[in-house]
This record gives structure tokens, C-alpha cells and sequence, in this order.
């Protein structure tokens, strides 16, 4: 019970100092909301953390629990002292009062939600890390950092071999980025033994804060609050993404949380153009870049939205160009290039029938699939609408990264034997689920869309 | 919240009963055309289930023998395929066609197996398919396969590949195509769970591979159904298409396949509670589905070594060190990782250990520990003095290099 506590208070400490973060970060602004500040402050606290730890090492000094603990406060404070200093603005009043029907959508969608995350974290809080990744490739470096107290290097089995050196160490994929162990480490530090289940702890807080951050989003787009509630229970609902709350340990799902929480606020700073939410999507991204090598990779879908938002011409020439780039390469380049831990493939891998399988017929997302395409079918006159057409080149851009990776990189292997496909399609899936949203709430109030939407230059427009 | 409110969402101008009634009636009828895909001729299948047990069973290739648990498949010779077959079994494939190979101890990873029969109007002729098979028992579904019906004769089982473990079949079972049969599978498959593992749902639907149809499309298709029933009678009324209630069936169609995700994944969650739940994290790996290799680890985790030092874990199977190794950390384990573009990566040279390393040679052909002479013996003869810290037959050996 004791170390329970301790876990909590590990998640919680990280937490609060985020939450603070992004309260000072937003004061002032029309987005300070709180449901926003949880969701984003879970990321931003973990994020801050692990920087602080690696800041630690970098200076040579052992992990200390107290002296983290001192600099979270220390952050936590100094973020509450700047809020301080901004007025709040005055909170809005809802033009529109909820329908009976609405407030039973909302309780109904609230409940569906809590009894599924109730369910999985009694799961995780019991059960040892499982799943071949979880062991092999990530909890390993948690164990042994938790053993030396600082990021000990992991090399490859050759290297290992090679330099005989006793301080160096190796696993399965001694290239993952070490944020997601350095957040078991954290919970870690605050646990008597070593816990497999307790320094799950992290993911199910992901989760929340991924929930939190959606429906705060989906209000500040419009959505009203049952509607938004509707769509994160749709989110919360995913198996895959269930899946990964539960098996707690691998990093796809903070990806997918850093991702998604990134690709909203860009999204929701391409329309209002507040500075102070583009330096949230940026944090969010620094994260998302420092969770797993892919990171880089979908982050780039997300420059080209950022590019559409800037100028609306030069995101489509982007777009245009690196079509004709992929495909000059198809043309002219050579038959394999290794690229970012994959090998690009100039001859495409026929994995069709793995994609509809997992998509369409095993219920990996619910409706997920057939919902998305329907309503982009739906809303294709919309869809390069300026108040749309960022949000439209991300996810256009994200559809180029996925069938790039499936079918013409080394990945398509993992796409054939199953163990890379909902993994991959997870990092994506918040975010897209934020763009069927917003493609719904873009019908359903044209008006309010397109008076937040940003005043375009001439040649925008 | 300081956001402008949109329009409330349309409300569903049908009432919330019909909208129940048309998803209810939409869901009934994609299930009726899943059957009616997928079931023979028959209405009823008398009986539903033909038993096979394995004293009707034979091992026609292949190094085994006949218990009273079943058939017990032990060895299989190099590129050859052990087949276990009932010979005098003869079953009408037309209405047959569903077939179940329960294991008593299950095939080890790595193995392909297929699914091998006569017919008696070709004789002279065997038939094989695949199996589509990770784990748990081996289903196969030979409705719409081209070369099953008539009179089936002579059922097997056929095994692929390095049969590392011996394998036990304790029967077979063939399912009935009939309509009410496919219908009871059909329903069975979607609440059966998957396998007792604990985290087969929460990773992947992919065990939805041997489900004679799949929720998911059945649910999509009534939604295609309940949605077009919708827009044809707004039509026949001149009336703007009910948009509120074409979300609103979408969103039932949802719900509908959570709450069946619920009723699996709190399946998963008393499981997991039953395992683990107040037990400490040894008792927890022990049990777990692969709890004898964590026998194995722990043993070498807690015999009397030296610490601190580094600990090579050398296995023909890289899944399996990689798994004991674990159960090390934190020590300083290496396991065979080394990439090679041709074949597998060439043999550890022995300088490459330095004194006081300790190795783990586990299921490790060709390595030998020499305890006359004290050594550890490569395939190729060059040799290393060694330490024996524990040593449990050809299969299990923890030696410190000196």
C-alpha cells in the first residue's frame, strides 16, 4: 500500500508541476481551461522530469530523489508565481443549454470512459510488464538505470563484444530514446523494491491526460460538451490504444499521446495564431521526438500542417514536392536506403491484405476505419477550406507516412507478421480521431468555424 | 469552458425506439447473411459435433507414442514432417467442414502445421491447407476450401519444421456447417475471449483470424443497412435526410462492439486479478503462460555467483535468451543480438570473454562444458577454462570464464 502511494505521489508530483506549467503558460489566453491545463500538464511534468534527470546525469551527479523532488516543486512554483502575474480572463457562458438528451450522452460517454480505464488499471497494478517489447527493448534500461542511478550507456551486441567495457550495456534496441525509461525510473526511485506493475503507473496517467487533452480540445473547437465527451469515449474506446494502457511499458502509447496532443494545439494555434499555443504544440512535439525514433518521422506530417497554416500555397507546393520527391526516389534511386532505423524500399511490399484485415475486419478500432473514410467522403468539399486545410495536409501527410512505411520500407515485414501494424497505426490514431472530430464539428457550425478561423494573406485566400 | 458553443447536434427525429428497433433489425440481418455465407446446406446438424478421439488416431511419420492423454509427437527427422492422422475416419466434408486439433501440451513456437485429408471419390490423392496457428488449439475452416466434400477419409495432422519439445494431441473435433451450428460458432467466437495468457485481447484482435465471422464487419454492414433503411425512407417521404439518426445508429453500432470489448477485456481482468493479485513479482512471473522458463532464470539468477560481473546467455533460440536474460537484469547480460546480412552470426570467439564473465548455455548446440578438463568447448574444438557454477545436464550450464 505503501509503495502504491509512493507511486501515485511520483505521477502526481510530475503532474502538478505540469499542470502549473501550462496554467502560467496559457493565462490570459481564451484557452485556459483547466480540463486542457490536466491533459497537457501530465506530458509537459513527465517531459520536465526526464529532462531534469538527464540534465542530472549529463552533470555526473547520482538520481536523488530529493533533489528531483526540489526541482519539480522548484518549477511547479515558479510557474504558479508567473500565473500570478497574468489576469485571467473572464470565462465565457455557454450560448446553448445542454438537451436532456445531451446530459445523458455525457454522463453515458463519462461512464463508458471510467469504466474502462478502472478496469485496465486494476489490470496493470497487478500483472508483471509483458509483451516482447516491454521486456526486450525498454524496461530493460529502466532496470538497470534504477540499479546505477544515472543513464548508463546500452550499445549494441557488437560494440558490447568489442570494448570489453563493464559499464556498458545492451539489450534488444539499444537505440530507443530514453524517455519512457526514465518515467519508470522516476516512479521507480519512489517504490521500495522494484515493482513491475506499480511503474505502470505512467501509462494509465498518459491515458487520462490523453482523454483530458482531446475533450479539452474538442470544446475549444467548437464541440459541445456531450459531443466532445462523444468523441473521447470513441478515442478511449480503441482497443489497440486500450491495449497499450494495459500492457503497460512499451512507448507507442506516449507517442501516440505527444502526437496527438501536438497535431491539437497546432491545429488549434493555426486558427486563433496564439503564440503561447504554438509553444505548447512545440513542447508536445519535443516530446513526442524524444519518445521513440518515429517520433521524427510523424513529426514531419506535422510541419506540413504548420507550413499550411503559415501560407497556404507553400504547404501544397511542400506537399507536391515531396510526392515527386517519393516518387523521383521510386524512379531513380536505389533499391534500398536506410533511413531513421528503417530501410526505404524503391519496390513496394504488397501488405493490402494485413491493412484491411486489421483495419477493417478484426476489431483493432472499433469503426474507426470506416468512420474516418466516410466522413472524409462526407466532407470532401470542406476539406481545403482555410479553416481545414492544415489540419487536411497533416493528416494527408500522415497517410503518405504510413503507406511509405508499409509498403515501401523494411517495416512491411512487421506489417506481414502483425507485430508492427496497430503499433504504427497507434501514434497516428489520436490525432486522427481529432480530425474526424474536427471535420464534424466544422459541418455542424460553419459560422463558428470560420470566424475562428485565421484571416489568410491575398494569396491565400 | 471559454469556447463559443456550436448548434446542439441535431437531435434524431425518429424516436430513440425506432432507432433501437432499426439497429436491432439491421444487426439481425447482417448476421442472418453472415450465416447465410457461411453455413452448408443443412438447417440442423445432427449431430453438431463429430468427436475424434486420438485412440482413433495414428502417428503416421514422425518418432511418438500413444498414451491415455493422447497421441505424444516427439520428434520429427530433419526436413522431414510428422504427420498424426485417423485413418478410419470417414465424415460427409460437405456438412463437416469446421475442424478443431486440441493439443494436450501445445506444438513449440516455430513449427507450421497443416491440415491433411483423402476423399473417397479421388483416391490416391492427399489434400493439404494450412493452419493459420500461433498458440492454443488449431481451428481450421475448410467451408469454402475447393478440394473439401464429399466423402472425407483419412484426416491428419501434418508438422513442419524443428519440433524442439514434444507435443501431445489429445483430439480433434469436426463442427457441423449447418445453419444453426455456424449460427451457435458465430456468437461463440465473438464472447469466447482468446487465450488464457491474459493479454491476448488487450494487444491485438488478430485470434479474430479463425472466427467464422468477425464482429466488426457484421457490425459495419448493419450500420450500411440500418443507414440506408434511413435515407430510403426520408426519400419515399420527401423529407431531408435524418442525419441525427444516422449518427446515432453509427454510434449504437459502436457501442455495441464496446460492450462486447468490455465483457472480453473484464474476462482478462479477473484473470489477471486471479494470477497475480497479492502475490510478490516471483510468484507473479511464476504464473505466467512461459513460468518454466522463468524456473530456469531463476535458478541461475539465485545460484551462488559472483556479482557485478558481466553474464553472456548463449541459446540457439533468441527468444529464449532474450526472455532469461531478462529475468537477470540488472546485471550486465549480453544475449546474441549481432546482425548479419548472411546467415546467422558467427560464433563468439572465445577471446572475446574476459575472466570472471559468467555464461549461460541454455538449449546451446554444438557448446559443451567439459568437466574433466574444466572447460568450456566451442563447436570447433578451441576451448576456454571455465568454472562450473551450475550445471543440469547437456541443457543448462552457468559457467565462470577464468
Amino acid at each position: 500500500m505503501i509503495d502504491a502511494l509512493a507511486a501515485a505521489a511520483s505521477v502526481a508530483l510530475s503532474w502538478g508541476a505540469g499542470v502549473l506549467v501550462v496554467r502560467a503558460l496559457l493565462r490570459g489566453t481564451s484557452d485556459d481551461a483547466p480540463p486542457l491545463a490536466i491533459g497537457y500538464g501530465y506530458l509537459v511534468g513527465a517531459f520536465a522530469t526526464t529532462l531534469a534527470m538527464r540534465a542530472m546525469a549529463l552533470a555526473h551527479v547520482r538520481w536523488n530523489l530529493p533533489v528531483l523532488v526540489a526541482i519539480l516543486v522548484a518549477l511547479g512554483a515558479l510557474a504558479a508565481w508567473l500565473a500570478r502575474k497574468r489576469p485571467a480572463l473572464p470565462r465565457a457562458q455557454s450560448h446553448v443549454k445542454a438537451t436532456g438528451i445531451e446530459r445523458a450522452a455525457l454522463a453515458v460517454a463519462s461512464l463508458l470512459i471510467v469504466v474502462r480505464l478502472s478496469g485496465i488499471a486494476a489490470d496493470a497494478m497487478v500483472s508483471p510488464l509483458r509483451g516482447y517489447d516491454v521486456w526486450a527493448h525498454w524496461a530493460t534500461k529502466t532496470r538497470v538505470w534504477l540499479e546505477t542511478g544515472t543513464l548508463s550507456p546500452f550499445v549494441s551486441a557488437e560494440t558490447w563484444l568489442a570494448r570489453g567495457d563493464p559499464s556498458l550495456y545492451m539489450d534488444a534496441n539499444p537505440g530507443h530514446p530514453g524517455t519512457v525509461p526514465l518515467l519508470q525510473v522516476w516512479t521507480g526511485l519512489f517504490l521500495r523494491d522494484w515493482s513491475e506493475s506499480l511503474i505502470k503507473l505512467p501509462w494509465l496517467a498518459m491515458a487520462i491526460a490523453l482523454a483530458c487533452a482531446f475533450y479539452a480540445q474538442a470544446r475549444l473547437a467548437g464541440a459541445t460538451a456531450a459531443v466532445a465527451a462523444i468523441a473521447t469515449w470513441l478515442v478511449m474506446s480503441l482497443p489497440v490504444l486500450d491495449g497499450h494502457i494495459a500492457s503497460a511499458g512499451a512507448a507507442d502509447l506516449f507517442l501516440a499521446a505527444a502526437l496527438g496532443m501536438a497535431a491539437m494545439a497546432t491545429w488549434r494555434w493555426a486558427r486563433t495564431r496564439d503564440r503561447r499555443m504554438a509553444m505548447l504544440a512545440a513542447i508536445a512535439a519535443a516530446a513526442a521526438a524524444t519518445i521513440k525514433v518515429e517520433g521524427l518521422i510523424w513529426l514531419a506530417a506535422l510541419l506540413a500542417g504548420v507550413v499550411t497554416a503559415v501560407n497556404r500555397r507553400a504547404g501544397y507546393a511542400l506537399a507536391i514536392v515531396a510526392v515527386a520527391a517519393f516518387a523521383g526516389y521510386l524512379i531513380f534511386g536505389p533499391e534500398q536506403y536506410p533511413l531513421l532505423g528503417y530501410v526505404l524500399l524503391s519496390r513496394p511490399v504488397n501488405v493490402t491484405g494485413a491493412l484491411v484485415d486489421h483495419v477493417f475486419v478484426f476489431d483493432n478500432w472499433h469503426l474507426a476505419g470506416y468512420v474516418l473514410i466516410a466522413l472524409v467522403a462526407w466532407r470532401r468539399r470542406a476539406l481545403f477550406a482555410p479553416a481545414l486545410a492544415p489540419a487536411t495536409i497533416t493528416v494527408a501527410a500522415m497517410v503518405g507516412v504510413v503507406v511509405v512505411v508499409f509498403y515501401f520500407s523494411s517495416a512491411a515485414g512487421g506489417v506481414l507478421d502483425e507485430t508492427l501494424v496497430n503499433r504504427f497505426l497507434l501514434h497516428a490514431a489520436p490525432t486522427l480521431a481529432f480530425y474526424a472530430l474536427l471535420l464534424v464539428v466544422d459541418a455542424l457550425a460553419p459560422s463558428t468555424a470560420n470566424a475562428s478561423a485565421p484571416a489568410m494573406k491575398p494569396a491565400d485566400a | 469552458m471559454s469556447s463559443v458553443d456550436a448548434p446542439s447536434l441535431s437531435a434524431p427525429r425518429l424516436a430513440g425506439w425506432t432507432i433501437v428497433a432499426i439497429v436491432a433489425a439491421a444487426l439481425v440481418l447482417a448476421l442472418a447473411g453472415a450465416v447465410a455465407l457461411n453455413a452448408g446446406a443443412h438447417l440442423r446438424g445432427t449431430p453438431q459435433t463429430i468427436a475424434v478421439p486420438a485412440t482413433a488416431m495414428t502417428i503416421a511419420r514422425g518418432q511418438g507414442r500413444a498414451t491415455d492423454a493422447g497421441l505424444w509427437l516427439d520428434a520429427i527427422a530433419p526436413g522431414d514432417v510428422g504427420l498424426l492422422s485417423a485413418p478410419g475416419l470417414v465424415v460427409d466434408g460437405d456438412a463437416y467442414s469446421r475442424i478443431t486439433w486440441r493439443f494436450g501440451v501445445e506444438p513449440p513456437g516455430g513449427v507450421d502445421l497443416a491440415m491433411t485429408w483423402g476423399r473417397r471419390d479421388r483416391p490416391g490423392t492427399v489434400y493439404s491447407a494450412p493452419i493459420d496457428w500461433t498458440r492454443g488449439n488449431a481451428t481450421i475452416d475448410l467451408t469454402r476450401h475447393p478440394d473439401w466434400g464429399g466423402a472425407v477419409h483419412g484426416i491428419g495432422l501434418a508438422v513442419r519444421g524443428r519440433l524442439s519439445a514434444p507435443m501431445l494431441l489429445a483430439d480433434a473435433s469436426l463442427r457441423s456447417n449447418a445453419w444453426d451450428a455456424t449460427l451457435a460458432d458465430i456468437v461463440d467466437d465473438w464472447f469466447a475471449g482468446t487465450r488464457a495468457d491474459g493479454i491476448g485481447v488487450m494487444t491485438s484482435m488478430r485470434h479474430e483470424a479463425s472466427h467464422v465471422a468477425p464482429l466488426l464487419p457484421i457490425v459495419a454492414a448493419a450500420i450500411a443497412l440500418g443507414a440506408a433503411f434511413v435515407v430510403w425512407r426520408n426519400r419515399r417521404r420527401r423529407e431531408n435526410v435524418d442525419a441525427g439518426a444516422i449518427v446515432a445508429i453509427v454510434l449504437a453500432g459502436w457501442l455495441v462492439l464496446d460492450l462486447r470489448m468490455q465483457a472480453l477485456l473484464w474476462q482478462q481482468h479477473a484473470a489477471s486479478w486471479s494470477a497475480f493479485a497479492g502475490r510478490t513479482l516471483d510468484e507473479k512471473r511464476a504464473a505466467e503462460r512461459d513460468a518454466p522458463i522463468f524456473s530456469v532464470a531463476r535458478r541461475i539468477r539465485d545460484a551462488e555467483r559472483p556479482r557485478g560481473g558481466r553474464v553472456l546467455v548463449l541459446s540457439d533460440s533468441s527468444a529464449l535468451a532474450t526472455r532469461i536474460a531478462w529475468f537477470l537484469y540488472p546485471d550486465n547480460v549480453w544475449v546474441d543480438m549481432r546482425r548479419s546480412t548472411v546467415g546467422p552470426p558467427p560464433l563468439l570467439p572465445p577471446e572475446a570473454l574476459r575472466r570472471g564473465d559468467q555464461v549461460v548455455l541454455v538449449l546451446k548446440h554444438g557448446f559443451a562444458w567439459d568437466p574433466a578438463g574444466g572447460r568450456l568447448v566451442w563447436p570447433d574444438g578451441r576451448s576456454r577454462e571455465a568454472r562450473a557454477i551450475l550445471v543440469d545436464g547437456p541443457e543448462l550450464a552457468l559457467l565462470e570464464i577464468r
